[in-house]
């Protein structure tokens, strides 16, 4: 005998109406957007990534290393968390221009 | 930013490369050295390696199973954990006029092979180069997945 399966609510629809609910606590709340949080992290990611290889390219240029590989691996890092963040900037700036560009 | 870590796990394969091709360099210079600080010639000097990711440390343990719900982020690479001495015995060589000889006549020489030092050079370049090859490897697929949707 098969049991009726009880409808379960949808994943994402459950995450939307948190976002409600962050929303509606007002602007003072303390609890941060998740998109707010996402381009602070990436961007700091970024930061980090570029203090690495200045970091790099001081010690490599003092003598204090000597590690001619450790200096290029830190600027393909810097370079790619780069890219990342530009890539993730194009696909917001997508995101936010179809909306936009809703007719109603 | 957690994904470019790949990249230094190939790091560190291409420093203990670095340092072992320093370390064969010392033994081929030091092939005829015959007197040292510590007596005696010269002996042939050999780098160990370890695995990094079995630290063994609470830190690093508790990191590690908390971060276990994502990816591995145990994979450290390698590391040197010493440079240790070959204790074979020296080569013993016939020179009554070397200032170093023995009562019989003989001249203890270092225990360094240089055909095995040359070996042993190729290897390390060729592991470099299989270092740089998995390095790009990761750099071009990080390069290739901000490509999907292009």
């Amino acid at each position: 005998m098969n049991t009726i399966q009880p409808i379960q609510p949808i994943g994402s629809l459950e995450e939307l109406g948190k976002l409600k609910q962050t929303q509606a606590a007002g602007p003072d709340s303390s609890v941060a957007l998740p998109f707010q949080s996402l381009v602070r992290d990436a961007v700091s990611g970024v930061q980090q990534t570029g203090a690495d290889l200045d970091g790099e390219i001081y010690k490599l240029t003092t003598g204090q290393s000597d590690d001619l590989h450790n200096m290029m691996i830190a600027s393909q890092k810097a370079g790619l968390s780069v890219s990342m963040v530009v890539e993730l900037r194009n696909k917001l700036l997508d995101a936010y221009k179809e909306i936009m560009n809703t007719s109603l | 930013m957690a994904f470019l870590s790949s990249l230094d796990i190939s790091g560190s394969g291409l420093t203990a490369g670095r340092l072992r091709m320093d370390v064969i360099s010392e033994n081929i210079s030091n092939a005829e050295t015959t007197r040292t600080d510590a007596g005696g010639p010269y002996r042939r000097k050999i780098v160990e390696y370890k695995c990094a990711d079995d630290d063994a440390s609470f830190r690093s343990l508790l990191d590690g199973q908390i971060a276990s719900s994502s990816a591995p982020s145990t994979l450290k690479g390698v590391e040197v954990t010493g440079i240790t001495e070959d204790r074979t015995p020296f080569n013993e060589e016939y020179d009554p006029s070397s200032p170093d000889a023995n009562a019989q006549g003989y001249v203890q020489k270092p225990n360094v092979d240089l055909v095995k030092e040359t070996v042993d050079m190729m290897a390390v370049t060729r592991a470099y180069s299989a270092n740089l090859t998995a390095l790009n490897a990761v750099k071009s697929m990080a390069s290739k997945a901000l490509e999907i949707g292009k």
